[in-house]
C-alpha cells in the first residue's frame, strides 16, 4: 500500500498552521490530547485538535477568529461555534473549567476542522505554561489530561509515562500503570522525589510491601477512582449547561449555532450565558470539589467492590484529581 | 518535564524518532493493538505520511459527546 498525500491540507498541516497563528498573535497556547499523542508516537485517528490557551488571551483568540473570517490577515476562513455543550470563548468561563468547541473551514471546499479549547484543563494545574516544548504540551500534561472517565484513554496514560521513564523523567512514577516498570521507576527515583510523588499518588507508599497481584488490583481500584471522580465532574458541567440551554431555548435560541459570522455568534452566546445564568465556575469552591470527589469515591468503591482500606491506599488527593 | 528539543516537521533527526526498549512496543501491542505498535516503530516522517493518508481517506468519529437527545437531539449539528 502506498501512502501519498493528495496535496490537500491535512489535520497535521492544519494544526501547525494554527499553532503558527497563535504564536504570531502572542497567544499563550499549546497543542494537547490526541494530536499531541500523535506527535509522541501514539497513533490516534482523530482529526480534531485540542488546545490549552491562557484564559487571559481569550479576547485575542476571538479577535484572531474574527480576522481570519473577514480576510483581514489574507485568510478567508469560515468559523463557527459547534452545537456541543460548552461555553463561549470567554476568560472567566475557560478559567472556570469549561471547554469551547469551534469549527473552521479554511476555504469553501476544505474539510471541517474541529478545535477544542481548554483554559483550565481538567486534572492540570498551571504547569502547562512552563512545561511545554515547541508549542506541544509535555507528556506529563497530556497524561494528566488523559486520566478521564473513558477507559480507552488509560493505555495512553501508561504509554506516555513509559516514554517519560525511558527518557529519564522521574515524574513518570505518578502515571505508570505497568507493574514492572512502575516498580523500576520507583526504585530508580531519588528519596526526595519519592516523597513528593507519594503525596500525589498514595499507592506508591505500599509499592514495596505488596505482591504483583495485589498491585494490579490496586491499580484497577485507583483507575476506577479517577474515572468515577471525572464522571461526577463532567455531570456537574453537563447539568449546568442543560439548565442554561433549556432557559435559552425558552427565550428564543432557534437553531444553534446560527449561520451568523463568528463574532456575531460570539456576542450572541456571551449575552445568553449572562442572561440565563450559566455559572462560570461550577466547581469554583473547595466544598463543591470535595462533594464531587466524595461522590466519585463512593461510586468507585461500589463498582470495584473495594474495601475502605483499599480506597484509603489509592486515595489520590483532591488537589491532584480536581485542582 | 520534556526531553525533546523540538517537534514538528523539518530538522534532521526528529526527537519523536527516539527508539524505546522492545518492552515498550510489546505493551503498545498488548494495550493498543499490533497496528499501533507497528506504526509507533516507524520513523516520524513515515508515521505522519501514513496518518495523512488515513485522514484523507477515512472519516473519524468525533471524540465528543453528541448533542443531548433531550435537547432537540437528532439534528445533524456536526
Amino acid at each position: 500500500m502506498r501512502f501519498e498525500n493528495d496535496g490537500m491540507s491535512d489535520p497535521i498541516d492544519f494544526y501547525r498552521t494554527f499553532q503558527g497563528l497563535l504564536r504570531g498573535r502572542g497567544i499563550a497556547g499549546v497543542l494537547t490530547s490526541g494530536m499531541a499523542c500523535v506527535e509522541y508516537g501514539l497513533q490516534q485517528n482523530t482529526k480534531d485538535t485540542d488546545w490549552i490557551v491562557a484564559p487571559a488571551d481569550m479576547n485575542r483568540l476571538v479577535a484572531l477568529f474574527g480576522e481570519l473570517e473577514h480576510g483581514i490577515s489574507g485568510a478567508n476562513w469560515r468559523i463557527s461555534y459547534r452545537g456541543l455543550f460548552g461555553a463561549p470563548l470567554e476568560a472567566e468561563y475557560l478559567a472556570g473549567g469549561w471547554t469551547s468547541h469551534v469549527a473552521a473551514f479554511e476555504q469553501p471546499e476544505s474539510a471541517e476542522r474541529h478545535l477544542d479549547f481548554f483554559g483550565r484543563p481538567p486534572r492540570v494545574g498551571e504547569s502547562w505554561r512552563t512545561d511545554a516544548v515547541a508549542g506541544i504540551a509535555s507528556r506529563d500534561i497530556v497524561a494528566r489530561m488523559k486520566k478521564t472517565d473513558r477507559p480507552k484513554d488509560w493505555p495512553l496514560v501508561n504509554a506516555l509515562a513509559i516514554q517519560s521513564h525511558y527518557a529519564g523523567d522521574p515524574g513518570a512514577v505518578v502515571h505508570l500503570r505497568d507493574p514492572d516498570i512502575l516498580r523500576e521507576s520507583w526504585h530508580q527515583a531519588a528519596v526526595t522525589h519519592r516523597d513528593s510523588a507519594a503525596r500525589e499518588r498514595p499507592l506508591l507508599r505500599v509499592l514495596d510491601a505488596i505482591d504483583d497481584l495485589r498491585l494490579e488490583r490496586l491499580l484497577l481500584v485507583e483507575e476506577m477512582l479517577w474515572q468515577c471522580v471525572n464522571r461526577e465532574r463532567y455531570l456537574v458541567y453537563q447539568r449546568a449547561w442543560k439548565d442554561f440551554y433549556r432557559a435559552w431555548q425558552r427565550d428564543r435560541v432557534g437553531e444553534w449555532p446560527t449561520s451568523e459570522a463568528f463574532l456575531q455568534q460570539h456576542r450572541r452566546v456571551c449575552h445568553a450565558v449572562r442572561e440565563h445564568g450559566l455559572p462560570a465556575a461550577p466547581l469554583g469552591t473547595v466544598d463543591a470539589r470535595q462533594a464531587v470527589y466524595e461522590r466519585g469515591r463512593s461510586r468507585a468503591a461500589s463498582l470495584a467492590a473495594a474495601t475502605p482500606e483499599e480506597m484509603d491506599i489509592v486515595a489520590v488527593p483532591l488537589g491532584t484529581i480536581l485542582p | 518535564m520534556n526531553d525533546d528539543n523540538s517537534t514538528g516537521a523539518g530538522g534532521t533527526e526528529h526527537p519523536a524518532d527516539r527508539r524505546y526498549p522492545e518492552r515498550y512496543y510489546e505493551i503498545l501491542a498488548r494495550d493498543l493493538g499490533e497496528e499501533k505498535a507497528r506504526w509507533a516503530r516507524l520513523p516520524y516522517a513515515e508515521r505522519m505520511r501514513e496518518l495523512a493518508w488515513y485522514h484523507a481517506h477515512f472519516n473519524t468519529p468525533d471524540d465528543l459527546s453528541p448533542w443531548p437527545a433531550e435537547l432537540d437531539g437528532g439534528v445533524d449539528r456536526g
